[in-house]
Protein backbone atom coordinates (compact mmCIF):
# COMPACT_ATOMS: atom_id res chain seq x y z
CA UNK A 1 0.00 0.00 0.00
CA UNK A 2 1.08 3.57 -0.71
CA UNK A 3 2.61 5.09 2.46
CA UNK A 4 0.30 8.13 2.27
CA UNK A 5 -2.72 5.80 2.35
CA UNK A 6 -1.16 3.85 5.23
CA UNK A 7 -1.13 7.10 7.21
CA UNK A 8 -4.76 7.73 6.26
CA UNK A 9 -5.74 4.22 7.32
CA UNK A 10 -3.84 4.24 10.63
CA UNK A 11 -5.21 7.61 11.75
CA UNK A 12 -8.81 6.93 10.66
CA UNK A 13 -9.92 5.28 13.95
CA UNK A 14 -9.35 8.72 15.52
CA UNK A 15 -12.18 10.18 13.44
CA UNK A 16 -14.68 8.90 16.03
CA UNK A 17 -12.77 10.67 18.80
CA UNK A 18 -12.18 13.95 16.98
CA UNK A 19 -15.47 14.65 15.16
CA UNK A 20 -17.50 15.17 18.37
CA UNK A 21 -14.82 17.64 19.45
CA UNK A 22 -15.13 19.47 16.12
CA UNK A 23 -18.91 19.56 16.53
CA UNK A 24 -18.51 20.98 20.04
CA UNK A 25 -16.14 23.69 18.77
CA UNK A 26 -18.50 24.59 15.92
CA UNK A 27 -21.56 24.81 18.15
CA UNK A 28 -19.81 26.90 20.83
CA UNK A 29 -18.26 29.22 18.23
CA UNK A 30 -21.59 29.81 16.50
CA UNK A 31 -23.27 30.53 19.82
CA UNK A 32 -20.53 32.92 20.98
CA UNK A 33 -21.52 35.52 18.41
CA UNK A 34 -18.58 35.03 16.06
CA UNK A 35 -19.61 35.33 12.42
CA UNK A 36 -19.88 32.15 10.38
CA UNK A 37 -16.75 33.00 8.43
CA UNK A 38 -14.74 33.78 11.60
CA UNK A 39 -15.81 30.54 13.27
CA UNK A 40 -14.91 28.46 10.23
CA UNK A 41 -11.72 30.29 9.24
CA UNK A 42 -10.35 29.79 12.77
CA UNK A 43 -10.32 26.06 12.00
CA UNK A 44 -7.93 26.66 9.10
CA UNK A 45 -5.79 29.39 10.70
CA UNK A 46 -5.27 27.82 14.14
CA UNK A 47 -6.28 24.19 13.42
CA UNK A 48 -5.92 23.03 17.03
CA UNK A 49 -9.13 21.85 18.69
CA UNK A 50 -8.71 22.32 22.42
CA UNK A 51 -7.18 25.78 21.98
CA UNK A 52 -9.98 26.87 19.62
CA UNK A 53 -12.62 25.88 22.19
CA UNK A 54 -10.67 27.70 24.91
CA UNK A 55 -10.43 30.78 22.66
CA UNK A 56 -14.24 30.86 22.46
CA UNK A 57 -14.61 30.39 26.22
CA UNK A 58 -12.25 33.30 26.90
CA UNK A 59 -14.12 35.50 24.43
CA UNK A 60 -17.41 34.65 26.14
CA UNK A 61 -16.02 35.67 29.53
CA UNK A 62 -14.68 38.96 28.12
CA UNK A 63 -11.09 38.05 28.90
CA UNK A 64 -8.23 40.38 28.05
CA UNK A 65 -6.62 39.82 24.64
CA UNK A 66 -3.45 38.87 26.48
CA UNK A 67 -5.27 36.08 28.32
CA UNK A 68 -6.78 34.79 25.07
CA UNK A 69 -3.39 34.60 23.35
CA UNK A 70 -1.68 33.14 26.43
CA UNK A 71 -4.37 30.46 26.70
CA UNK A 72 -3.90 29.35 23.10
CA UNK A 73 -0.11 29.38 23.56
CA UNK A 74 -0.23 27.31 26.78
CA UNK A 75 -2.63 24.74 25.40
CA UNK A 76 -0.64 24.32 22.20
CA UNK A 77 2.81 24.30 23.78
CA UNK A 78 2.61 20.51 23.98
CA UNK A 79 3.06 20.57 20.20
CA UNK A 80 6.64 21.76 20.74
CA UNK A 81 7.17 18.40 22.42
CA UNK A 82 5.69 16.64 19.40
CA UNK A 83 7.84 18.76 17.13
CA UNK A 84 10.99 17.89 19.11
CA UNK A 85 10.00 14.24 19.25
CA UNK A 86 9.59 14.02 15.46
CA UNK A 87 12.65 16.16 14.64
CA UNK A 88 15.30 13.37 14.62
CA UNK A 89 13.31 11.43 12.02
CA UNK A 90 12.77 14.40 9.71
CA UNK A 91 16.06 16.28 10.04
CA UNK A 92 17.00 15.74 6.37
CA UNK A 93 13.87 17.39 4.94
CA UNK A 94 13.97 20.85 3.32
CA UNK A 95 12.78 23.84 5.34
CA UNK A 96 9.77 24.24 3.05
CA UNK A 97 8.68 20.65 3.68
CA UNK A 98 9.24 21.05 7.42
CA UNK A 99 7.12 24.22 7.42
CA UNK A 100 4.41 22.48 5.41
CA UNK A 101 4.26 19.43 7.68
CA UNK A 102 4.34 21.65 10.80
CA UNK A 103 0.96 23.07 9.93
CA UNK A 104 -0.60 19.59 10.19
CA UNK A 105 1.00 18.67 13.54
CA UNK A 106 -1.88 17.58 15.79
CA UNK A 107 -2.11 15.02 18.62
CA UNK A 108 -3.48 12.21 16.47
CA UNK A 109 -1.14 12.62 13.50
CA UNK A 110 1.78 12.74 15.93
CA UNK A 111 0.57 9.70 17.85
CA UNK A 112 0.22 7.35 14.88
CA UNK A 113 3.37 8.67 13.17
CA UNK A 114 5.68 8.29 16.16
CA UNK A 115 4.47 4.74 16.83
CA UNK A 116 4.92 3.88 13.14
CA UNK A 117 8.30 5.42 12.35
CA UNK A 118 9.89 4.26 15.61
CA UNK A 119 9.11 0.64 14.71
CA UNK A 120 9.12 0.55 10.90
CA UNK A 121 12.21 1.89 9.14
CA UNK A 122 10.95 1.08 5.62
CA UNK A 123 8.02 3.51 5.57
CA UNK A 124 8.23 6.87 3.75
CA UNK A 125 8.05 9.06 6.85
CA UNK A 126 6.89 12.24 5.08
CA UNK A 127 4.14 10.58 3.04
CA UNK A 128 2.93 8.56 6.01
CA UNK A 129 2.76 11.64 8.25
CA UNK A 130 1.02 13.70 5.56
CA UNK A 131 -1.58 10.96 5.09
CA UNK A 132 -2.38 11.14 8.79
CA UNK A 133 -2.18 14.95 8.97
CA UNK A 134 -4.34 15.73 5.94
CA UNK A 135 -6.94 13.19 7.10
CA UNK A 136 -7.20 14.87 10.51
CA UNK A 137 -7.34 18.30 8.83
CA UNK A 138 -10.23 17.23 6.60
CA UNK A 139 -12.12 15.64 9.48
CA UNK A 140 -11.63 18.77 11.57
CA UNK A 141 -12.91 21.08 8.82
CA UNK A 142 -15.99 18.97 8.09
CA UNK A 143 -16.94 18.39 11.73
CA UNK A 144 -16.48 22.04 12.75
CA UNK A 145 -18.50 23.12 9.71
CA UNK A 146 -21.35 20.80 10.69
CA UNK A 147 -21.14 22.06 14.28
CA UNK A 148 -21.32 25.70 13.19
CA UNK A 149 -24.28 24.98 10.91
CA UNK A 150 -26.09 23.07 13.65
CA UNK A 151 -25.44 25.93 16.05
CA UNK A 152 -27.43 24.13 18.68
CA UNK A 153 -26.34 22.41 21.87
CA UNK A 154 -25.24 18.81 21.66
CA UNK A 155 -26.99 17.25 24.69
CA UNK A 156 -24.32 17.05 27.39
CA UNK A 157 -25.85 13.76 28.62
CA UNK A 158 -24.24 12.13 25.56
CA UNK A 159 -20.78 12.84 27.03
CA UNK A 160 -19.29 12.57 23.54
CA UNK A 161 -16.23 14.57 24.64
CA UNK A 162 -15.28 11.43 26.59
CA UNK A 163 -14.37 9.78 23.26
CA UNK A 164 -11.17 11.86 23.25
CA UNK A 165 -9.49 10.47 26.41
CA UNK A 166 -10.72 7.02 25.35
CA UNK A 167 -8.93 7.46 22.04
CA UNK A 168 -5.72 8.34 23.83
CA UNK A 169 -6.08 5.33 26.10
CA UNK A 170 -6.12 3.09 23.05
CA UNK A 171 -2.86 4.63 21.85
CA UNK A 172 -1.22 4.83 25.30
CA UNK A 173 -1.21 1.06 25.82
CA UNK A 174 1.22 0.75 22.90
CA UNK A 175 3.78 2.66 24.97
CA UNK A 176 3.39 0.61 28.14
CA UNK A 177 5.66 -2.25 27.08
CA UNK A 178 8.49 -1.09 29.38
CA UNK A 179 8.18 -0.60 33.12
CA UNK A 180 9.80 2.86 33.00
CA UNK A 181 7.02 4.09 30.71
CA UNK A 182 4.38 2.62 33.04
CA UNK A 183 5.97 4.61 35.90
CA UNK A 184 5.96 7.70 33.66
CA UNK A 185 2.26 7.29 32.82
CA UNK A 186 1.21 6.71 36.45
CA UNK A 187 3.14 9.73 37.78
CA UNK A 188 2.00 12.00 34.94
CA UNK A 189 -1.62 10.88 35.35
CA UNK A 190 -1.58 11.32 39.13
CA UNK A 191 -0.04 14.81 38.86
CA UNK A 192 -2.62 15.79 36.27
CA UNK A 193 -5.44 14.89 38.68
CA UNK A 194 -3.81 16.97 41.43
CA UNK A 195 -3.07 19.95 39.18
CA UNK A 196 -6.09 19.85 36.87
CA UNK A 197 -7.67 22.98 38.30
CA UNK A 198 -4.66 25.23 37.80
CA UNK A 199 -5.74 27.87 35.24
CA UNK A 200 -4.61 27.87 31.60
CA UNK A 201 -4.03 24.12 31.74
CA UNK A 202 -0.57 24.85 33.20
CA UNK A 203 -0.84 21.71 35.33
CA UNK A 204 -0.58 19.73 32.08
CA UNK A 205 3.06 20.77 31.59
CA UNK A 206 3.98 20.09 35.21
CA UNK A 207 2.35 16.64 34.98
CA UNK A 208 4.12 15.80 31.71
CA UNK A 209 7.54 16.80 33.04
CA UNK A 210 6.95 15.05 36.38
CA UNK A 211 6.13 11.87 34.44
CA UNK A 212 9.24 12.17 32.28
CA UNK A 213 11.53 12.70 35.28
CA UNK A 214 9.91 9.87 37.24
CA UNK A 215 10.68 7.51 34.34
CA UNK A 216 14.27 8.77 34.12
CA UNK A 217 14.81 8.42 37.87
CA UNK A 218 13.40 4.90 37.78
CA UNK A 219 15.76 3.92 34.97
CA UNK A 220 18.72 5.48 36.78
CA UNK A 221 17.80 3.50 39.92
CA UNK A 222 17.80 0.26 37.90
CA UNK A 223 21.22 1.09 36.44
CA UNK A 224 22.71 1.86 39.86
CA UNK A 225 21.28 -1.31 41.35
CA UNK A 226 22.87 -3.33 38.54
CA UNK A 227 26.28 -1.74 39.20
CA UNK A 228 26.30 -2.58 42.91
CA UNK B 1 -18.48 39.95 22.99
CA UNK B 2 -18.95 43.66 23.65
CA UNK B 3 -15.23 43.92 24.36
CA UNK B 4 -14.07 43.20 20.80
CA UNK B 5 -15.23 44.28 17.38
CA UNK B 6 -14.95 42.13 14.28
CA UNK B 7 -11.49 43.44 13.34
CA UNK B 8 -10.16 42.72 16.86
CA UNK B 9 -11.40 39.14 16.58
CA UNK B 10 -9.67 38.68 13.21
CA UNK B 11 -6.40 40.02 14.65
CA UNK B 12 -6.66 37.66 17.63
CA UNK B 13 -7.35 34.66 15.40
CA UNK B 14 -4.35 35.46 13.19
CA UNK B 15 -1.98 36.03 16.15
CA UNK B 16 -3.07 32.72 17.69
CA UNK B 17 -2.62 30.99 14.33
CA UNK B 18 0.91 32.34 13.89
CA UNK B 19 1.89 31.39 17.46
CA UNK B 20 0.50 27.88 17.01
CA UNK B 21 2.40 27.45 13.74
CA UNK B 22 5.66 28.65 15.32
CA UNK B 23 5.26 26.17 18.20
CA UNK B 24 4.77 23.35 15.69
CA UNK B 25 7.66 24.46 13.51
CA UNK B 26 10.09 25.26 16.38
CA UNK B 27 11.96 22.04 16.98
CA UNK B 28 11.43 20.52 13.55
CA UNK B 29 13.37 23.45 12.14
CA UNK B 30 15.85 24.49 14.81
CA UNK B 31 16.87 21.31 16.58
CA UNK B 32 20.42 20.23 15.67
CA UNK B 33 21.97 16.77 15.94
CA UNK B 34 23.74 17.37 19.27
CA UNK B 35 20.62 18.82 20.83
CA UNK B 36 18.53 15.95 19.53
CA UNK B 37 21.06 13.34 20.74
CA UNK B 38 20.99 14.89 24.22
CA UNK B 39 17.20 14.99 24.25
CA UNK B 40 16.57 11.52 22.84
CA UNK B 41 16.19 9.62 26.10
CA UNK B 42 14.24 12.50 27.59
CA UNK B 43 11.91 12.53 24.58
CA UNK B 44 11.29 8.78 24.71
CA UNK B 45 9.22 9.35 27.84
CA UNK B 46 7.12 12.08 26.24
CA UNK B 47 4.36 10.06 24.53
CA UNK B 48 3.48 7.98 27.61
CA UNK B 49 3.54 11.09 29.77
CA UNK B 50 1.48 13.31 27.46
CA UNK B 51 -1.18 10.70 26.71
CA UNK B 52 -1.55 9.77 30.39
CA UNK B 53 -2.05 13.45 31.30
CA UNK B 54 -4.66 13.95 28.55
CA UNK B 55 -6.52 10.80 29.68
CA UNK B 56 -6.66 11.65 33.38
CA UNK B 57 -7.50 15.27 32.53
CA UNK B 58 -10.53 13.99 30.63
CA UNK B 59 -11.62 11.54 33.34
CA UNK B 60 -11.04 13.88 36.28
CA UNK B 61 -12.47 17.12 34.82
CA UNK B 62 -12.46 18.81 38.23
CA UNK B 63 -9.15 17.36 39.41
CA UNK B 64 -9.18 15.84 42.90
CA UNK B 65 -12.84 16.86 43.27
CA UNK B 66 -13.63 14.31 40.56
CA UNK B 67 -12.33 11.42 42.70
CA UNK B 68 -15.73 10.04 43.62
CA UNK B 69 -17.71 6.80 43.35
CA UNK B 70 -20.25 8.85 41.35
CA UNK B 71 -17.71 9.63 38.61
CA UNK B 72 -18.69 6.92 36.13
CA UNK B 73 -15.90 7.98 33.77
CA UNK B 74 -13.45 6.27 36.14
CA UNK B 75 -15.13 2.85 35.71
CA UNK B 76 -15.55 3.43 31.97
CA UNK B 77 -11.85 4.28 31.58
CA UNK B 78 -10.68 1.31 33.66
CA UNK B 79 -12.81 -0.96 31.46
CA UNK B 80 -11.44 0.76 28.35
CA UNK B 81 -7.88 0.25 29.62
CA UNK B 82 -8.56 -3.48 29.90
CA UNK B 83 -10.11 -3.61 26.41
CA UNK B 84 -7.30 -1.52 24.89
CA UNK B 85 -4.66 -3.73 26.49
CA UNK B 86 -6.38 -6.98 25.55
CA UNK B 87 -7.52 -6.18 21.98
CA UNK B 88 -5.28 -3.28 20.83
CA UNK B 89 -8.20 -1.87 18.87
CA UNK B 90 -8.97 1.86 18.95
CA UNK B 91 -12.63 1.78 17.86
CA UNK B 92 -13.43 -1.13 20.19
CA UNK B 93 -11.77 0.79 23.04
CA UNK B 94 -13.79 3.97 22.38
CA UNK B 95 -17.09 2.11 21.97
CA UNK B 96 -16.59 -0.02 25.10
CA UNK B 97 -15.72 3.04 27.20
CA UNK B 98 -18.71 5.02 25.95
CA UNK B 99 -20.99 1.99 26.39
CA UNK B 100 -19.97 1.60 30.05
CA UNK B 101 -20.46 5.33 30.66
CA UNK B 102 -23.89 5.42 28.99
CA UNK B 103 -24.93 2.18 30.70
CA UNK B 104 -24.00 3.45 34.17
CA UNK B 105 -25.69 6.82 33.52
CA UNK B 106 -28.82 4.99 32.39
CA UNK B 107 -28.92 2.69 35.45
CA UNK B 108 -28.24 5.68 37.68
CA UNK B 109 -31.22 7.54 36.24
CA UNK B 110 -33.46 4.48 36.70
CA UNK B 111 -32.67 4.04 40.38
CA UNK B 112 -32.55 7.68 41.43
Amino acid sequence: MNDFLKGVKDVSPFITGVSPFGLIYGVTAAKSGLSFIQSFTMSQIIFAGASQIAFIEQLNSNSSWLIIIATVFMINLRMAMYSASLAPYYKDLSTAKKAFMSYFLVDQAYAVTISKIANDKSVNKFKYYMGAGITMWTVWQISTLIGILLGTTIPSSFSLEFAIPLTFMAILVNFLKEKRFIITAIVSGACMILLKQIPLNLGFFVAVFAGVFAGKIYKKGIKNAALQ
Amino acid sequence: MQLYNSIDIWILIVICGVITFLIRFSFLKFANDTLIENMKEFLSYMPASIFAAIITGGVFNKGINSISVDNFKIYAMIFALFIAYRFKNIILTICSGLAVLWGLNFINRLIS
